[in-house]
């Protein structure tokens, strides 16, 4: 089988290459791109060495639009992997990807959707958070490394920023729809139109999926039936985890005014999993996300300055349905017939505002200065259990019927608001021709836990014609959540007394450029974290506190390179590794290497072949866990797109190639691990308007 | 399975190694054609004043003068609808004919005669583009320029703003600006 596999690959790489002027499909294909986006492309032209301030290269990297569409992704989260130092953990409750860096864990990422932070105020990453389609992205801006002297919180491993497709960058309309395994099925608009000066953009994407339905042969209930004799867990079967979603984004822009309107719903997750393990075939959550946004910048404000303002609205809000069965009927004893059963809805409200300058009246200097606000409401909390402390703080019998615990202590979490304001200053400097400094620091003031103040510097050296050197150093914070703060469960306690967790990263680079269709990139990083949070037990106590009690150091090399070997075929690729320290917070679902591989072929005028392989080595077990160190996986992804004409487009992709069996690591609540999807198959058809 | 890791990885380079195929001519008409759209989404961020005679409200002219091989692309872009106008293509050989222009690309070739061309103009809602060195500064409005292998393009305020153009400020995010005004 594998054999065959190899001598079909070879034989498709074979094909002999078709070098053409392919000037007016690549017209086009330039046409598609939003002027940020041509800025990014590189022109080699051996003639002219126009010698102009060499502007230093940030450390973002930056995936465009047709990055994603050729590798054949439909999620966000099928995009990031191919960064350096970013792994997808797929987590068995409800199959979230959560977006780790540098081997940190993803509660120390920040993911923004044009500037908003996707973070919500008790469960750090979202709660049903499931990427977002592709058919709205514009681009996708990646800072590995701490950000919070500019974005401030959850800025410690890495930034990633989302750009929607807004009014005014929106190229042509289009509709489109997908098709593939697992019942899957997408759809989506785009449309752009200038009405009296006003320009106007619309998004809407549709999707849904039966999810890849993973078998668990033993889940926490397994378990927990061996050592109480009871027969209860519902394995082997298999985890459910479909959903579906509904995204329409609307933007428009006048003058030096913008406004974008979001709207985000997700409908029936199923969770497959609970947090603890079980298997739970009964939850169909939803949750749904506002955001209404205002910009305002003038270029023109003042010859030296240029001046930036936001305002900002955000709900969110979710409910777990019927679920969260927590144990199948039968757990625990022969009285709970019906499962033990948890449901949670909650509701909160973002509102902030922002007003920024950039100042260019010194020789050289580029500063910016701006300060906010920011108003956060945890408005609505409400359970229902028929398990656990009652309203009452009397156990609940098991067997009886849901109780409300909604504005009692008892509740998952209290109404709570955070209010924070903050100021930042950045400086870029222009110190000698092949010299740029950055030194920022912002100051963030929380009503909860006080104050934090968090500076970064970067320092850029055009060493040679060909080698950028850059030492950078930060500092970043994530505060305390909610549910840390607050919220009494049955694992932990809350503290209110908690500081927030830091982090003091430095980071030492190297940008070489072999020649014009080659270059490589090294990245040292050496990522200290403090006052990390976890429950801490003391020997008379049954439940453990939340403390400021960790320290973790993860020190890693990024190795990257981009060769383009003819005007139709590039080949990029990167690999990691990374040493984390052997402290109580290691990550032990972070691979210590990873590797990432893609190809794209442009041939016969009309066609896109893409290749790509992502490989996660294998994951140790911690100290007291007597399982085999957990495989590596290789998953393998192809995409063919045809573009006939300058209308139409169709892409198939096949995911994950070889049919991998690959697993991402759970707790031994799971001893199996969580198998990620099998081989599966994927169509699309695209429809452009040019009119 | 590192061993098979290594294996794919050997043969996807090797094939591709295979493939080498470069033409450097066929790069300098690729960059051609991405200047080109450059100066495409230049017209797309413009605003010319409402009040304009009747030939030039039917269609957005873009014209060229002079010959490289930008000027030679340029005629692709018509047809095309920008601002709710189709795009015409003119090749302009006398500075006569400058009038209907809403975008003019000045062909290097010209670069002797700069002068002639851009003072009649000087105050019309003409948005100038070249490749000329120091073109914003000795009156043009936008210059196509270079930095390392990426394009980058310095806009004169000062022209633009007297010419009674409007430029988005979404372009000038963008840009590298010249404003002499602010120098004085």
């Amino acid at each position: 089988m594998f054999r065959k596999n190899i001598y079909t690959l070879s034989l498709l790489l074979l094909f002999g290459p078709q070098v053409h002027a392919l000037h007016d499909e690549k017209l086009d294909h330039f046409l598609s791109l939003s002027l940020q986006e041509l800025m990014d492309l590189e022109v080699t032209i051996s003639t002219d060495t126009r010698q102009t301030v060499a502007k230093a290269p940030s450390a973002v990297t930056v995936i465009t639009e047709e990055d994603i569409k050729a590798t054949g992704a439909t999620n966000l989260v099928d995009v990031l992997g191919s960064v350096p130092g970013i792994h997808i953990r797929a987590n068995q409750f409800g199959f979230r990807p959560l977006i780790q860096i540098r081997g940190a864990t993803a509660t120390q990422t920040l993911l923004m959707v044009n500037g908003v932070s996707m973070r919500d105020l008790l469960w750090g990453f979202g709660f049903f958070w499931k990427g977002m389609p592709v058919s709205s992205i514009e681009r996708i801006e990646i800072i590995r490394g701490p950000g919070s002297a500019l974005f401030g919180a959850d800025a410690s491993a890495g930034v990633i920023n989302v750009i929607t497709k807004a009014a005014s960058k929106i190229s042509h309309n289009e509709v489109g729809v997908r098709s593939g395994s697992f019942d899957t099925d997408n759809g989506w608009v785009q449309y752009a139109d200038s009405l009296n000066g006003i320009d106007v953009g619309l998004t809407m994407d549709f999707y849904n999926t039966d999810g890849h339905d993973p078998q668990i042969n033993t889940d926490a209930q397994s378990i927990s039936d061996r050592r109480s004799n009871t027969n209860a867990s519902l394995a082997p079967d298999s985890a459910q985890y479909g959903w579906k979603s509904e995204e329409i984004r609307f933007s428009a822009a006048y003058s030096n005014w913008r406004l974008n309107l979001d709207y985000a719903k997700h409908d029936d997750i199923e969770i497959g999993l609970t947090g603890l393990g079980a298997l739970d075939p009964i939850t169909k959550a939803n949750d749904k996300r506002i955001n209404a946004d205002v910009f305002y910048k003038d270029s023109q404000f003042h010859p030296d300055w240029i001046v930036d303002a936001e305002l900002r609205f955000q709900d969110y809000s979710y409910s777990s349905g019927d679920g969260f069965q927590e144990r199948p009927p039968g757990a625990l004893s022969d009285a709970n017939r019906s499962g033990l059963i948890n449901q949670m809805r909650s509701a909160e409200r973002r509102v902030s505002a922002e007003a920024s300058g950039l100042y260019s009246g010194f020789q050289g200097q580029s500063i910016r200065l701006g300060t906010g606000y920011i108003w956060q409401d945890l408005y609505r909390v409400e359970q229902y259990v028929n398990f656990g402390s009652g309203p009452d703080g009397e156990e609940i019998p098991l067997g009886s019927e849901l109780v409300d615990l909604s504005d009692t202590p008892y509740a998952f979490s209290p109404e709570k608001r955070r209010k924070i304001y903050y100021v930042f200053a950045q400086d870029i400097w222009q110190l000698a021709s092949d010299w740029e400094l950055t030194a920022g620091a912002r100051f963030d003031h929380y009503s909860d836990f006080g104050s934090t103040f968090n500076p970064r510097l970067g320092l850029v050296w055009l060493s040679t014609d060909q080698l950028t050197t850059k030492l950078f150093y930060g500092r970043a914070f994530r505060p305390p959540s909610f549910q840390e703060l607050y919220a009494s469960t049955s694992n932990a306690l809350p503290n209110p007394e908690l500081k927030p967790e830091r982090s003091e990263t430095w980071e030492l680079a190297f940008s070489y450029r072999l020649n014009s269709n080659l270059n490589l990139g090294m990245n040292l990083f050496h990522y200290q974290q403090t006052d990390l949070i976890d429950d801490v037990k003391a020997p008379e106590d049954t439940v453990g506190t939340f403390t400021n009690i960790g320290e973790h150091t993860i020190q890693g090399i990024e190795l990257e390179a981009k060769w383009q070997l003819a005007n139709n075929l590039r080949i990029s690729g990167n690999y990691t590794i990374r040493d984390q320290d052997d402290s109580g917070f290691r990550a032990f679902d972070q691979p210590e290497q990873d590797a990432y591989l893609r190809g794209d072929w442009y041939f016969l005028h009309h066609w896109n072949w893409n290749l790509q392989f992502n490989w996660i080595g294998e994951r140790e077990r911690r100290a007291n866990d007597s399982r085999t160190t957990l495989d590596d996986y290789l998953i393998v992804d192809t995409t063919f797109r045809y573009f006939p004409d300058q209308n139409w487009e169709f892409a198939t992709s096949i995911r994950n190639l070889f049919d991998e069996d690959a697993r991402e690591y759970t707790s031994q609540n799971i001893p199996e691990g969580l198998p990620l999807p099998e081989r599966s198959f994927y169509a699309e058809i695209r429809y452009k308007f040019h009119n | 399975m590192a061993t098979r890791l290594l294996t794919y990885i050997s043969i996807v380079v090797l094939s591709l190694s295979a493939m080498t195929a470069s033409a450097a001519q066929d790069s300098e008409l690729e960059a051609a054609l991405l200047k080109t759209v450059f100066i495409y989404n230049f017209a797309k961020f413009t605003r010319w004043p409402e009040n304009q005679s009747k030939t030039t409200q039917d269609s957005l002219a873009l014209c060229s003068i002079g010959d490289d091989n930008i000027t030679d692309n340029l005629p692709k872009l018509a047809g095309r609808v920008l601002r709710g106008k189709p795009i015409k293509s003119v090749k302009i050989s006398k500075e006569s004919e400058l009038g209907e222009c809403h975008v003019l690309y000045i062909a290097e070739s010209t670069q002797n005669r700069i002068q002639e061309i851009l003072q009649p103009i000087k105050m019309r809602p003409i948005l100038t583009i070249s490749e000329m060195q120091q073109f914003s500064q000795n009156g043009g409005m936008i210059e196509l320029t270079q930095d390392q292998e990426k394009l980058r393009f310095i806009i004169n305020l000062n022209t633009t703003r007297s010419s009674g153009l409007r430029l988005s400020s979404q372009l000038l995010d963008l840009a590298i600006i010249i404003d002499d005004e602010a120098q004085q």
